[in-house]
């Protein structure tokens, strides 16, 4: 690694170096991506290693009936980490999902009133209140400046407390409408529907943030707001899109999870507050904003539903299943992200101050020295 | 100065020092000895070991091979608390003053426990201490009201009140203007006549042959010999820091700009800290901003950016300047280069090519999607113009050296098709001497494709080597203008200091904000 330091080292006014580069280290740009992309890969290989324990010590959580609990539950978490990636891309952090969930399930419920007819409406009804949920949170973080933690915790119990009220009338409508839960039952290509929405939002909001100019935009806020605004930018703009979009997709992970569960409890959409944060943070994104990989995230999910499901199948108490979730996610973010980007960076930085002389000459010419004493 | 005679005790002493971060020999075989009254600069470029050799003296870093010696007793193992109490004060290039706490605070905080004053006595005391250094800074104001210029001479003065045996200056004067140079030389002279030793790092070649005694050259990590100052040149010390003589350090200027059209008027133009400020700038031509710092040059930049808020009136291309936010001039084709790259300018965990076309994100895309192709191509023929020094257009900004991210910065001009006014805020601050000519080039290209460049520079040297003609700011206003005929380093520090002096110490309870 520290050849790539070496590599762009040169005589300065380098014209030398050019040559050197483009000559010398075609493989230079590989070693870079990988170097760059390696803050997302402890979790990759986390998840591999988990899949070869639990075939060792639990193998039924690796069987057929066992995937078609996890990839559905998988997927919720995956879509709600999705949304709490976007915002965690802008150095924020939302905490409004369970409300969210809470209140958008039993919209589901609530509107459609057991009919297949009014789905289509309570869907878009859920999704609305996720938009306008998400559209608050992001005018009072990104326009008011408020702190994003208190801020969405709050918002979020506001939610909660209007769900708790909205579904204590509609107490006598419990069940979603059979269309949605037979939906999310139905399984092309073998798995659940539910599956592939989240495959097809995780690659959308993957291609997006690598092939486009407004997902390059949307980073670049993230990265440095203050540089983004010199550069023309609209940061405000950016923020309140970060925690819109998040919101509906809150509100999409809501959908999927009434779909599953069919029914709509007290604790519906409860155990998401904490979950998607630790998604978003093994699979290795910035707290500093800017850096995170959709598809990582993705992984991470899996992972952390993988785990649970492992644990509940060797029998593990609830309580100890806390404990090893828990401490699974420390463990997860002492090795990831900004972590692993610091030391890659460090090894990575051509030293200027405490360090070395990247910048300086090669040590092949000594002239003579005048005058030594 | 003669060589101290062997009476003359040793205050700092580095023997056979190395060091080695991973496969990079940052020293290889260094000695050093500053001698007690005497002013030993280090000199040598970006990279050569200077910050690794200080760090190992102060007790931050740990030499591989080689010993260290403070006041003739041994430095027996890193610690920076070891090399305190040995005798050794440091006053850092970047600010270690706590910007919440007032001057006095700081002071009182920085003097080891004996030599603290009853703490209800700390502001008269510290008022004394200030006064004795000659600084006119008042000790109530928080340290992060002063100038960066005002920080860096209360750090030196923080470093000599733990009255240490000898002291690291590490590029004490990058935010000085002449004024304060002169200031702080007068300080070090004060302390060496009192038997101080002064180890004195700095890249101002002419400020450190006016200064020191002695000089130790470093390169690529070895040292090239200690010399006496006296007799040495600024041009066999070039040539010993990297290994051949700086023939070309400027591009040439051969068109006369005198003639071309106005692109920018400024008329009455007045912010915060500048103006009523009436100036015309041409196509084709490189304006440098002279001034000791914090005269209002930098405001100036950037209320021309739209950064800070301003009144009165700028036109670029006979059109009135949209100044509300960046977004205007940048429509305008007013871009600035800021000086601040790591907070205000990149985006330092992105890849150089996010970085790069930030700004001209719709000439690679079509419907939204990025051409990743086109923009790489396009990219790497820039990148090997300006001589970027990185293994790939995908690595991260934050992991390149100060004169490569300048370099990127630099690319986003070069990106844009409408581009009429650069403003350039210190473009080489922190940029090694091998890139300096690169950006040099750049702006003198961009000049010569009918950009007027306005450059902001606290070295003389540079702006008279660069620039068609420097104007003077002091106190916010243009006090002098030198056209490209009388340009030279002498004529320019003489119009600074000749307005600037009485300027300064003044202004200094006042500063709402730090330069």
């Amino acid at each position: 690694m520290r050849l790539l330091g070496r590599r762009s080292v040169s005589a300065p006014g380098g014209t030398g170096s050019v040559a050197a580069l483009a000559g010398g280290s075609r493989l230079a740009p590989v070693v870079t991506a990988a170097l760059v992309g390696s803050r997302f890969l402890p979790i990759w290989i986390a998840t591999a290693l988990l899949i070869a324990i639990a075939a060792v010590v639990a193998p039924e959580t690796l069987q057929g009936t066992s995937w078609g609990f996890v990839l559905p539950y998988m997927t919720i978490l995956a879509v709600a980490a999705l949304g709490q990636m976007l915002v965690i891309m802008h150095a924020g952090i939302d905490l409004s999902i369970p409300g969210v969930m809470f209140l958008g399930g039993n919209l589901v419920v609530g509107v459609a009133a057991g009919s297949d007819d009014q789905l289509a409406l309570a869907v878009l009804a859920c999704l609305g209140l996720g938009a306008v949920v998400g559209l608050a949170n992001g005018v009072l973080v990104g326009v008011l400046r408020l702190n994003p933690l208190i801020v969405t915790l709050a918002v979020g119990q506001v939610v909660l407390a209007l769900g708790l009220s909205y579904s204590r009338g509609i107490a006598n409508e419990s069940n979603v409408p059979q269309a949605l839960s037979s939906w999310a039952g139905d399984k092309p290509l073998g798995v659940s529907w539910v599956f592939w929405v989240g495959v097809l939002l995780t690659a959308f909001v993957a291609l997006a943030l690598r092939y486009t100019a407004a997902g390059r935009r949307f980073q670049a806020v993230g990265a440095n707001p203050r540089a983004a605004w010199m550069a023309g930018i609209r940061v405000r703009t950016h923020v309140v899109f970060a925690y819109a979009a998040a919101g509906t997709l809150y509100a999409v992970a809501a959908v999927l999870l009434a779909g599953v569960r069919i029914s709509i409890d007290p604790s519906f959409g409860a155990a998401y507050l904490l979950a998607p944060i630790a998604a978003v943070v093994i699979a290795g994104a910035s707290l500093a904003g800017g850096l995170a990989s959709a598809t990582s995230t993705w992984v991470a999910a899996l992972a952390l539903t993988l785990l649970t499901q492992m644990l509940r199948i060797l029998g593990l108490s609830t309580a100890m299943q806390f404990v090893v979730f828990g401490a699974a996610i420390v463990a997860g973010m002492l090795v990831s992200g900004d972590r692993v980007a610091a030391v890659l960076g460090r090894l990575l930085r051509p030293p200027e101050h405490p360090g070395a002389p990247a910048e300086a000459p090669p040590p092949e010419h000594h002239p003579v020295d005048p005058g030594k004493l | 100065m003669s060589t101290p005679g062997p009476a003359t005790p040793v205050v700092l002493s580095l023997q056979r020092v190395s060091k080695r971060f991973g496969a990079v020999q940052a020293l290889r075989d260094v000695s050093v000895d500053c001698v007690a009254g005497e002013t030993h600069a280090l000199v040598g470029e970006n990279g050569s070991g200077k910050s690794t050799l200080l760090g190992i003296a102060s007790g931050f870093l740990a030499p591989d091979e080689g010993t260290v010696e403070i006041g003739g007793r041994p430095l027996r193992r890193a610690s920076a608390a070891d090399a305190l109490r040995l005798g050794l004060g440091i006053a850092y290039q970047t600010y270690s003053q706590v910007v919440d706490l007032s001057v006095a605070e700081n002071l009182y905080l920085a003097v080891p426990p004996e030599l603290q004053p009853d703490y209800r006595h700390m502001e008269r005391w510290a008022a004394a201490r200030l006064e004795e250094f000659g600084l006119r800074i008042p000790a109530g104001a928080p340290a992060g009201a002063l100038s960066l210029a005002e920080r860096q001479l209360v750090e030196v003065v923080k470093a000599l009140l733990a009255q240490p045996k000898v002291l690291l200056l590490d590029e004490p004067t990058t935010a000085l203007g002449p004024a304060e140079v002169e200031q702080l030389h007068a300080l070090m002279l004060e302390r060496s006549r009192s038997g101080v030793g002064v180890v004195y790092v700095s890249h101002r070649l002419p400020e450190v042959l006016g200064i020191a005694d002695r000089i130790t050259v470093l390169r690529d990590g070895g040292g090239q010999g200690t010399f006496e100052a006296h007799g040495m040149s600024e041009d066999a010390l070039v040539a010993l820091m990297i290994g051949r003589p700086l023939q070309l350090a400027f591009p040439e200027r051969d068109v006369d700009t005198e003639a071309a059209e106005v692109l920018l008027e400024l008329s009455s133009l007045q912010g915060d800290r500048f103006g009523p400020v009436d100036l015309q700038l041409h196509r084709g031509e490189i304006l440098g901003i002279a001034g000791a710092e914090g005269n209002g040059q930098v405001q100036l930049l950037r209320a021309l950016a739209g950064v800070e808020p301003s009144a009165g009136s700028a036109r670029c291309n006979g059109r009135e300047l949209d100044r509300h936010s960046p977004l205007g001039p940048l429509r305008a084709g007013v871009v600035l280069l800021s000086g601040d790259r790591a907070r205000e300018a990149l985006f330092p965990v992105l890849s150089v090519r996010a970085n790069s076309t930030i700004q001209v994100l719709r000439r690679f895309g079509r419907a939204g999607l990025l051409g990743r192709g086109r923009e790489k191509r396009t990219l790497g023929q820039l990148v090997r113009r300006l001589r970027i020094r990185t293994a790939s257009i995908e690595q991260p900004v934050q992991s390149l050296s100060g004169g490569n991210q300048q370099k990127v910065s630099l690319t986003r001009p070069f990106l844009r098709g409408a581009l009429h006014v650069l403003l350039a805020d210190e473009p080489t601050q922190g940029v090694d001497v091998g890139s300096r000519f690169d950006i040099y080039e750049a702006l003198r290209a961009k000049a010569d494709d009918g950009v007027a460049v306005l450059v902001k520079s606290s070295d003389p040297l540079e702006l008279s080597g660069l620039c068609d003609r420097v104007i003077v700011m002091s106190r916010g206003r243009i006090v002098d203008e030198i056209p490209r005929a009388e340009l030279g380093e002498r004529r320019i520090v003489e119009a600074i200091v000749g307005t600037g002096v009485t300027a300064e110490p003044r202004r200094a309870a006042s500063d709402g904000q730090p330069a």
